[in-house]
């Protein structure tokens, strides 16, 4: 097959690779941070407009999802604005992962910088556009007198670096991937988009039901549910916890394997 | 590969390097083109280019190698695996001293940015942290003659004025291996003058330097060896 006349990699490279890529983090960290930068240089509101976005998203799908389920929207709007911010940085992060080796072209076949390098700092740039984002969250607990649970406090963070984690997965075995097969690329974006729908954010799990197997058997809800119910005053869920953190190990093995057999042929492809 | 910059001398090894590069055009992209073939039980026949055969070379401190041969012969392919961007199909490839590879002059710039960002920017991609780059910038834009246009956005620039931006940035680093593609770009007769002056000395620094041409009289000037290729073969 056509996999065998491309170089042929080795674990101990795709180590070294992932190594120098994260010894590098000055680097990426402050291309995501320009990148951030231009995508609002020369508007008047900058990166306040995915803030306004957010608002004007879950204002009109928070107040309509509650009329047509027919629930209050004090308890919805939270749960839709938690849960939207939470899906937004997930999706951007799996969108740029099967992007990552392609949109990089130019910058791909001419570098040697490490591929790694590469994955970092779409991951980077990705969560800076969410702490843009998250900012208005915060005016939630006021408006709508929901105190989050003390155990928030582990949820959240815990939560964040299991969805970058994700992200640094999928960048290493999504990104050779699409590289080598273009319908990747394109079938991702399809695939996040029925997920959307199938995944409790604009409806609780609860009305569902927990056994219901969009909620029991999808990996999205329960990143979404670890850190949305305790935001929204629950104790955390250690089956979930373990669960997203199940998911996450699989998902960085199956990245580094894939990483390490495909690593190499990343710049015959890009 | 290897690729270190050790206390090891500066060197470049190629032993029996072959690089085949598919070429994934539109035909074996279409699905439906797949689709009948999957069902005939054919697997895609995917078009291989021979970029390069069976190239040994060794190159040690002090050595500037000039690649010459028409265009298609492998110079560029050869430079990328020399740069260590392009692992070779087989064949073995050792590299010890840091490379800056200068294939691409425009790598890392963007048109969004002022010319002042985009230093910073090319420096990443040099792999040079911000303080290194910040010692260099002086330098930089008085080389470039750029004055009070570098805090202006890239894309306001003339394409003379971008090749000597990113000519200045590219050479003040000072790599142990340097690869260059083709010398000076679109820059103007007063320029390349000076520019020559600053390669001269750029390149007296660096340990190895390789550079593929066309201009038979650059290679003359800046280089002690040359290898000439055809078909992706050393035959000279």
């Amino acid at each position: 097959m056509f996999e065998a006349t491309l170089p042929g990699s080795t674990f101990q490279g795709a180590r070294l690779d992932i190594r120098r890529g994260l010894s590098m983090w000055k680097g990426w960290i402050s291309l995501a941070r320009q990148d951030v930068a231009s995508s609002y240089r020369r508007t008047a509101l900058g990166p306040f407009w995915i803030s306004l976005q957010q608002v004007a998203f879950v204002a009109g799908i928070g107040v309509l999802y509650s009329q047509l389920l027919k629930v209050d929207g004090r308890d919805h709007i939270p749960l839709v604005a938690y849960g939207i911010s939470i899906w937004g940085l997930f999706t951007r992060m799996v969108q740029s992962s099967s992007g990552v080796f392609i949109d990089g072209g130019g910058s791909i076949r001419s570098s040697n910088l490490p591929r790694s390098f590469f994955v970092f700092h779409f991951v980077a740039r990705d969560f800076m556009i969410f702490l843009n984002s998250v900012l208005v969250l915060a005016l939630i607990p006021l408006l709508y007198r929901r105190t989050p649970h003390p155990s928030a406090l582990i949820a959240v963070p815990i939560g964040i670096v299991c969805i970058l984690s994700l992200g640094v997965g999928f960048g290493l075995w999504l990104g050779p991937l699409s590289v080598r097969y273009r319908d990747v690329n394109v079938g991702v974006g399809s695939l996040l988009q029925i997920a959307l729908f199938l995944t409790p954010i604009f409806w609780n799990p609860k009305t569902l039901g927990e056994s219901h197997w969009a909620v029991k058997f999808n990996p999205l809800g329960w990143i979404v549910n670890l850190i949305r119910e305790p935001l929204l005053g629950q104790m955390i869920d250690v089956r979930t916890l373990v669960l997203v953190f199940l998911f996450t190990v699989v998902n960085l093995t199956v990245g580094f394997v894939t990483f390490a057999k495909r690593r190499l042929g990343i710049s015959y492809l890009a | 590969m290897t690729c270190s910059s050790d206390d090891q001398p500066v060197k470049v090894e190629l032993s029996k390097v072959d690089v085949d590069l598919p070429i994934l055009g539109s035909h074996n992209m279409n699905l439906k083109r797949r689709v009948a073939q999957s069902l005939a039980r054919k697997s895609p026949e995917i078009e291989i280019v021979a970029a390069l055969r069976d190239v040994t070379l060794k190159a040690k401190t002090g050595d500037r190698i000039g690649l010459v041969g028409h265009n298609g012969a492998g110079k560029t392919t050869l430079l990328r695996v020399v740069a260590g961007i392009l692992s070779p199909t087989r064949g073995d490839v050792r590299i010890s001293g840091s490379c800056v590879s200068m294939i691409d002059q425009s790598l890392g710039l963007d048109p969004q940015f002022t010319g002042m960002e985009n230093i910073y920017r090319r420096g990443i991609f040099l792999n040079q942290d911000k303080e290194s780059m910040a010692g260099r910038v002086e330098d930089i834009v008085e080389f470039s003659g750029l004055r009070d246009r570098i805090h202006h956005p890239l894309y306001t620039y003339s394409s003379g004025m971008r090749a000597r931006l990113a000519f200045s940035i590219a050479t003040s680093v000072e790599p142990e291996i340097l690869v260059m593609d083709e010398g000076l770009g679109a820059a103007d007769s007063e320029f390349n003058l000076r520019a020559s002056k600053r390669f001269t000395e750029l390149i007296g620094r660096a340990g190895i330097l390789f550079l593929a041409s066309h201009n038979r009289s650059m290679i003359d000037e800046y280089c002690n060896k040359t290898i000439e290729l055809a078909g992706g073969r050393i035959v000279g």
